[in-house]
């Protein structure tokens, strides 16, 4: 017999517990979240506007982060970036976490014929190499941010799907969730109103995760030119202009590299962090 | 008590297959309700009684309709609800409410006490302002023995009797008329038992509600049952009034249950002999032939292996399903 009868002490809240067990993970986020923002209004320099007599300036007072090769802010552009990056982010976790969501919460919810044809749906858009194929079709027809965000948006549905759909299954039997059916609520209803807010936490994390993900295919696809268009900025469109100076100015490069890599570290380490936050409270 | 009863359960059966080997094949049946009979009142408290795994939490679901019965007819205020399926049997819930043993894994952790509350309000009727919803839902609360002030907190804040009167709170939300307590009191301590065994039996009179409470406690059954029935591997062993029960049993194993329950009289346990039962509950899945009590049965003899008991009426209308029923003069000299 289990000895339930003491309250039990409040949880702390997820946002109190990262920023107590993983400080790092919340700077960086947060700095991410306020140049994402913030950015077009905190920006010292035009993102845009050239001045090529004051190209590869090394950092200085008036430009802290140094200028590129064609006189442009570095600061300016990273902060832009930063928001280009936080709509990849966006768009990425929104197509997949509303479809991923979905599939695997009536696959898992409903269960019988409706999960076994939606987990082989899941399965094969899994297997399918959807990124690629779709990097070629947007590649032929139109270098377009949203249309390559929401390919690999696509690809992210079974990350959410999975772990829906898993939440979903071990919920089904839960005593409130027969509780609701014993109530008379629509299986529907229940799945909306009684399961759903459960899996809000896991979906964080994978969110955290798939959208890491994001800002690297976004820069990954810029650099290749097949993103962000010049001259406006990105992290990938960056990377590629400072990697032909990398001999005269190698901080450029650096720079860049540094602040792409600290982002999608902050939100690695913030998934992390989430996990075992989730796993503690579960228990 | 006349007229027709609120509950009829006849010949009732729900086997699970349990699946084994790597192959996923069948392993096997569990018998966890098997051939299960008995009616129930209106206004009446039938109290449930057997070891863990004989099939009580099975036979409540099957009751409330969350679990579907494989054979037999369940039967609610006149009508066959055995296989009535789930859309229609949506506005009949209202009237067949559970209360369910862990208070901790029925209430949804991530809502309000308000929301729990307000949404089985919802399901009774929709059309109820704001305000009046907060009114019904403190309403409810008091009628539980909780202040209202419990509507802003979350499960979690509560201690486990607090849990279970939410509980309680929801269930009565929607009306019913019978309610079905599956061990509604094992999961807490023992000093808020008996606060929340009083709290039903409190509601019981006022509402007039109909009770089918479940216990592997004969102690706690005690307190607030008309009739008591004794489960067994998944049969019903032993029907009788409470207070002839509680005198005399029938079934050796009721009264094995019986002589297992500490008494209020310090000197009761002179004149009265402990049974322990020897070995362990045989497996479901593969109940014992003859006699299903037989394997653990003081009083077994050579036709208990053989043939297998049927529930039959003894003398006073008692029913007992055991070839050699324990004669009333004797139960306490034996
Ligand atoms: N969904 C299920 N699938 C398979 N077997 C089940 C299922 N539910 C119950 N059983 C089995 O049926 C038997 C009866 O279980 P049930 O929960 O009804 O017993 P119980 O009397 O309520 O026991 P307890 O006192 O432990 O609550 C047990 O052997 C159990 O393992
Ligand atoms: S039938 Fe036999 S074994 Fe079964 S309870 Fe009666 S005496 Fe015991
Ligand atoms: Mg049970």
């Amino acid at each position: 017999m289990t000895e339930i009868s003491t309250p039990v002490r409040p949880q702390s809240g997820a946002v109190s517990y990262i920023l107590r067990r993983s400080p790092v993970a919340a700077l960086l986020v947060a700095l991410f979240l306020i140049a994402a923002l913030l950015g077009p209004w905190l920006a010292p320099h035009s993102m845009t506007d050239t001045n090529l007599g004051h190209a590869l300036q090394p950092p200085n007072a008036t430009y802290w982060l140094g200028t590129d090769a064609l006189g442009r802010d570095v600061l300016s552009r990273l902060l832009g970036s930063a928001g280009i990056a936080a709509q990849a982010f966006l768009i990425v976790v929104l197509t997949g976490g509303v479809l991923g969501t979905l599939f695997g919460l009536v696959a898992g919810g409903i269960g019988g014929l409706t999960d076994l044809v939606l987990s082989r749906v899941i399965e094969i858009l899994q297997g399918f190499p959807t990124v690629l194929v779709a990097i070629v079709i947007v590649a032929l027809l139109s270098p377009s941010l949203t249309n390559a965000m929401i390919a690999v948006g696509l690809a992210a549905v079974p990350d959410f799907a999975r772990v829906a759909r898993g939440v979903a299954i071990q919920l089904r039997e839960r005593e409130f969730i027969q509780a609701a059916r014993g109530l008379g609520m629509s299986e529907m209803r229940i799945l909306a109103s009684e399961v759903l807010p459960n899996m809000v936490g896991p979906l964080i994390i994978i969110a955290s995760f798939d959208g890491a993900q994001a800002i690297m295919w976004e820069a990954a696809l810029s650099f290749l030119g097949l993103g962000v268009q010049p001259p406006y900025p990105s992290f990938g469109s960056m990377l590629r202009e400072a990697q032909n100076f990398l001999a005269i100015q190698p901080s450029l490069a650096i720079t860049v590299g540094l602040t792409v890599s600290a982002i999608i570290l902050g939100l690695n380490l913030l998934g992390d962090g989430l996990s075992d936050y989730y796993d503690r409270s579960d228990k | 008590m006349s007229g027709t009863p609120l509950v009829r359960v006849a010949a009732l059966r729900k086997y699970f297959a349990v699946k084994g080997g790597w192959l996923g094949g069948r392993r096997g049946q569990v018998h966890a309700v098997d051939d299960v009979s008995f009616d129930v009142a209106s206004g009446e408290t039938l109290g449930l009684v057997g070891e863990s795994g004989c099939g009580k939490s099975t036979l409540a679901r099957c009751i409330v309709r969350l679990v579907e019965p494989d054979q037999g007819k369940l039967e609610f205020d006149g009508e066959d609800i055995t296989h009535r399926p789930t859309r229609s049997l949506r506005p009949l819930r209202r009237q067949i409410q559970l209360i369910f043993q862990d208070p901790f894994a029925s209430l949804n952790p991530r809502k309000r006490i308000s929301q729990i509350l307000g949404a089985a309000l919802d399901l009774r009727d929709a059309s109820v302002s704001r305000g009046d919803r907060q009114a019904e839902i403190a309403r409810l609360l008091e009628r539980v023995g909780l202040a209202p002030q419990f509507m802003d907190r979350r499960p979690r804040e509560l201690s486990g009797g607090q849990r279970q009167r939410v509980g309680i709170a929801r269930a009565l939300a929607v009306g019913p008329r019978l309610i079905v307590a599956d061990e509604p009191v094992s999961a807490l301590d023992v000093s808020v038992q008996a606060d929340i065994l009083n709290l039903l039996k409190d509601l019981q009179a006022e509402l007039g509600l109909t009770v089918i409470f479940i216990s592997h406690d004969l102690g706690v059954i005690r307190h607030v049952s008309d009739r008591v029935g004794v489960m067994y591997l998944g049969r019903l062993v032993e029907l009788a009034p409470a207070d002839q029960f509680y005198a005399a049993p029938l079934h050796p194993y009721s009264e094995a249950l019986l002589s297992a329950i500490p008494m209020p009289d310090p000197d009761a346990h002179l004149t009265r002999k402990e049974i322990v039962l020897e070995g362990d509950i045989p497996s479901p899945l593969a109940p014992p032939k003859g006699c299903r009590f037989h394997t653990r049965c003081p009083y077994a003899q050579a036709l208990c292996a053989g043939s297998e008991p049927k529930l039959s009426t003894q003398a006073g209308g008692r029913l007992v399903a055991c070839h050699f029923p324990l004669a009333k003069q004797e139960s306490t000299g034996r």
